[in-house]
């Protein structure tokens, strides 16, 4: 009661945006409740934000080394399971125990002696092309279909001791509280913003603790399918995620992903200080070079077309390149609807007004806009499947409406198909509803699932096949 | 794609039996109910001993020889159990579990032949048999000396003193033999394996197994004097390896084994956290009449147990509801909520009747429910 009185004086001192940044400060729900316009963006040019400098190569070595997800698995029962890496997932750069670990694993020991194995950001930030791991693609073969807890569960048989034990319950808790929502439908699907969601709605605002009964409305159990897009576009956009959500300082908005474990304020302020160092090298990275022939001819016509037909939204390339920044409006880029209307229809507000709350509140901002972005095109070759939500196996059937398949899934082993542009696939007859559960049915792709539509982005129906054949070949120059 | 879940399912499969076979390490004192005196604390301490080796798992298993010990695992265990009717339809069970503690690892003492008193492994061996109205619950522990336990190559022979499980020389065809006497009671059972083998091939498990989860039997049996004639079906596994140590660590286990009568065998195990939290978590699979594995609860698993029956210190889930995916849909109700046996720790071990729905057909089993002591009281 007595906080009221303040919040109007000061609302009526200061403006809206500064008052509300001031009672983030103090950690406190916003008064008037989350305010939409300040929560949303408007569709068209992302105006650019300041971001911090960094170094890229300490950025390397912090993202492949520093403990930023800070709870896990005890090392000696993760060896149990798991008693050897396979050389292919080992990545340069790495020192100490990280050095013999799978690249997505980060150990390193914590306050009570235990040297503890962790997923960092490369489990969905890293993906395979040929015998390679190339960091910065989004995985298109991540798993995140089944129960994170049987997992949980698997390693704990191992676990001896009362230290490790309490490792262990830490890590078990926190997977406890999200798994009811990251769990997917599809293999590829990424549940990484309703991640977001839970963790918040299990954390203080203010002083980062954790909760393991909810503070907040958790969101729903079911992750809006996503793909995982490459990291090396980011030093091209104002705005971080498909609806341009994630607004201001870009390396504070990726310090979320430590909020599985990072329970205070002063933990997230250490992951901080090198957390620039980690954007700046995201800035700097270069997509991999197209590994197969290009016939440069056909290529140049194919540049001709793309200015006239692609570049106002997705940019231009070479020397003197641009990037736009546009955010499409959903009637004009007809693509699945389901994620940019569930960020913009006043159903996650409570977790924007959350942002603004935390520690990061003020220089940071969630703030969708009801459209999406057209990316950069940097690497698209690699990128597949395509859309926002991986909808479309290959660039040829983005580029042709007519060839994109209802039913579909990704061959096994992983194949990349040089023709068709985008991981090997096979068109199914049927959807998810007629393969058993299970494995197969999570390889299942079906577009008339909620979410999973492939409609939209039809720019090039009205091209010939010709034309078509001349703009692919000039995307494998990207 | 098939195999991470299959080996995940298989996987736990093996672990929650290993898990039962081992409890009886999770506390240094034990009852006096032991026929030989082991010194639990030192025999614990020995665990961390090196020498023993993490089985090769690029080997293909090959029976009859992986029945026998594999004395270079730091641990083994065997188990048994049959569901059995007599010829009223009397329910029947026959459980016959055994483990070794490896303490010493082979070619530890090369410079000096190893001595027959030394003490190399230890044994733990449970027998348990019910007809529904009586039963009896034995267990055993000894160090393997002179005979006394242990896994005799030259009889393909795993025995206990006078339990003993004998396996066939090269012949597929043979069928096992199980005898078993305690007081006022004695059992012999005939054992055909009706199902290939299935094993987590090419896991990097710390340990390697196996399952034979169907094989007919035929057999008598002998409770206070009154012998009957039995048939039915049996379950056999075996595992040898790094196993998990019950009680050791924050995890236990419950376990579930079902013959139902469309010829389909069902695994299931529910995880649960010693310290009360989180939400149990299912691994199952369903192991077809062809022999080939499905593995059950990806997309969707519900265990709940409907009743608890208030044994000596622990309320105990006699009846499960279980269902898995749209597959299959269980109701799982002790035959007998006494089940319960007085051994180290305390356990509920003991034959159970499953009704319900299988890919939409009705389907009803039998088998045995394994309850883990390591829950709170």
């Amino acid at each position: 009661m007595t906080r009221k009185p303040l919040v109007y004086t000061v609302s009526a001192l200061l403006a809206g945006g500064l008052a509300a940044g001031l009672w983030a400060l103090a950690g406190l729900p916003l008064p008037f409740g989350p305010d939409p316009d300040r929560s949303r963006s408007p569709t068209g040019r992302v105006a650019e934000s300041p971001q911090r400098a960094g170094d890229p190569q300490a950025g390397y070595t912090a993202l492949v080394n520093q403990p930023y997800v800070s709870c896990g698995m005890p090392y000696s029962a993760y060896r149990r399971i798991a008693p050897e890496t396979d050389p292919a997932m080992l990545l340069p750069g790495r020192t100490g125990r990280n050095a013999e670990l799978p690249y997505f694993l980060t150990a390193h020991v914590n306050d009570a002696g235990v040297e503890v194995v962790s997923n960092n950001c490369l489990v969905c930030h890293a993906g395979r092309i040929g015998d390679e791991v190339v960091v910065g693609l989004g995985d298109a073969f991540a798993d995140f279909t089944t129960d994170p807890r049987q997992l949980v569960t698997q390693v704990g048989r191992y676990v001896q001791g009362p230290d490790e034990s309490a490792a262990w319950q830490l890590w078990a808790d926190r997977i406890d509280g999200i798994a009811p929502y990251i769990q997917t439908s599809t293999i590829g699907m990424n549940p990484a913003t309703n991640l977001s969601w839970a963790l918040m709605a299990h954390r203080d605002a203010r002083t980062m603790e954790w909760s393991q009964d909810p503070l907040l409305d958790p969101p729903q159990n079911t992750p809006v399918p996503l793909r995982t897009p490459p990291w090396w576009w980011m030093g091209k956009k104002n705005a971080m995620f498909y609806t341009t959500i994630g607004r201001g300082d870009h390396s504070r908005y990726m310090i979320f992903a430590s909020m599985l474990c990072a329970d205070s304020v002063e933990e997230l302020a250490e992951i901080d200080s090198y957390a620039p160092d980690i954007r700046a090298y995201l800035a700097d990275l270069t997509p991999p070079a197209y590994p197969y022939p290009i016939d440069r001819q056909l290529a140049a016509q194919g540049q001709d077309l793309f200015m006239s037909e692609c570049a106002s939204c997705h940019g231009t390339y070479g020397d003197t390149h641009s990037y736009p920044n546009r955010i499409v409006p959903l009637d004009e880029i007809g693509t699945d609807p389901l994620y940019a209307q569930t960020m913009t229809d006043g159903s996650l507000d409570r977790f924007y007004d959350w942002v603004d709350r935390s520690p990061h509140g003020g220089t940071v901002r969630a703030a969708p806009a009801e459209g999406y972005i057209a990316p950069p095109l940097d690497g698209i070759w690699a990128a597949a499947p395509y859309l926002h939500n991986g909808s479309v196996p290959n660039l040829a059937a983005l580029l042709d409406s007519r060839l994109r398949p209802t039913f579909w899934r990704h061959v096994t082993p992983q194949d990349y198909d040089p023709e068709a542009m985008g991981w090997r696939s096979e068109t199914l007859e049927a959807g998810k509803d007629s393969v058993p559960a299970g494995t197969e049915r999570a390889r299942v792709y079906d577009t008339t699932r909620p979410g999973y539509g492939n409609s939209g982005h039809t720019f090039a129906d009205r091209l010939s096949d010709t034309q078509r054949q001349a703009l692919l070949e000039y995307l494998k120059t990207l | 794609m098939t195999r991470p879940r299959l080996w995940t399912a298989a996987i736990a499969a093996v672990c929650a039996s290993l898990a039962a076979g081992m409890w009886f390490l999770q506390s240094d004192t034990r009852p006096e109910t032991t026929q030989t005196q082991i010194n639990w604390m030192e025999a614990m301490a020995s665990l961390s001993q090196d020498g023993f080796e993490r089985p090769e798992q690029a080997r293909p298993l090959d029976w009859p020889q992986d029945h026998a010990a594999h004395p270079s695992a730091r641990s083994e265990a065997w188990l048994i159990s049959a569901h059995l009717q007599g010829p009223e339809g009397t329910p029947v069970n026959v459980q016959f579990s055994m483990t070794r503690i490896g303490l010493v690892p082979p070619g530890s003492h090369a410079d000096t032949a190893p001595s027959i008193w030394e003490l190399r492994d230890i044994y733990r061996a449970h027998l348990i048999a019910t007809d529904g109205t009586q039963g009896i619950a034995e267990e055993r522990f000894g160090r393997g000396l002179s005979g006394q336990a242990g896994f005799d190559d030259a009889l393909q022979q795993l025995h206990f003193d006078n339990w003993t499980l004998t396996f066939p020389d090269d012949s597929p065809t043979d069928s096992w033999q199980f005898t078993a006497t305690a007081d006022d009671f004695a059992v012999t059972l005939d054992l055909q394996p009706g199902k290939t083998p299935i094993s987590p091939e090419g896991s990097d498990a710390p340990f390697r197994g196996y399952a034979f989860t169907r094989l007919d039997v035929t057999g008598t049996f002998d409770m206070a004097g009154v012998g009957q004639p039995v048939t039915g079906t049996a379950w056999f596994e075996h595992a040898w390896g790094e196993l998990p140590l019950p009680g050791a660590g924050p995890v236990f286990s419950d376990r579930l084994l079902l013959h139902l009568d469309n010829g389909d065998d069902l695994s299931v195990i529910v995880s649960q956290r010693s310290d009360g939290r989180g939400a149990p978590t299912v691994d199952a699979a369903l192991i077809a009449a062809d022999g080939s594995p499905r593995p059950l609860g990806g997309e969707m698993s519900q265990v709940s147990f409907p009743r608890l029956w208030q044994g000596a210190q622990i309320e105990w889930p006699v009846v499960w509801a279980i269902k898995l995916d749209d597959a299959l849909e269980l109701q799982v109700t002790a035959v007998s909520d006494t089940q319960e046996h007085a051994f180290t720790p305390l356990i509920w071990s003991g034959l159970v009747h499953a009704e319900g729905q299988l890919d939409g057909r009705p389907v009803r089993g039998t088998g045995i429910l394994q309850l883990s002591g390591e829950r709170q009281p």
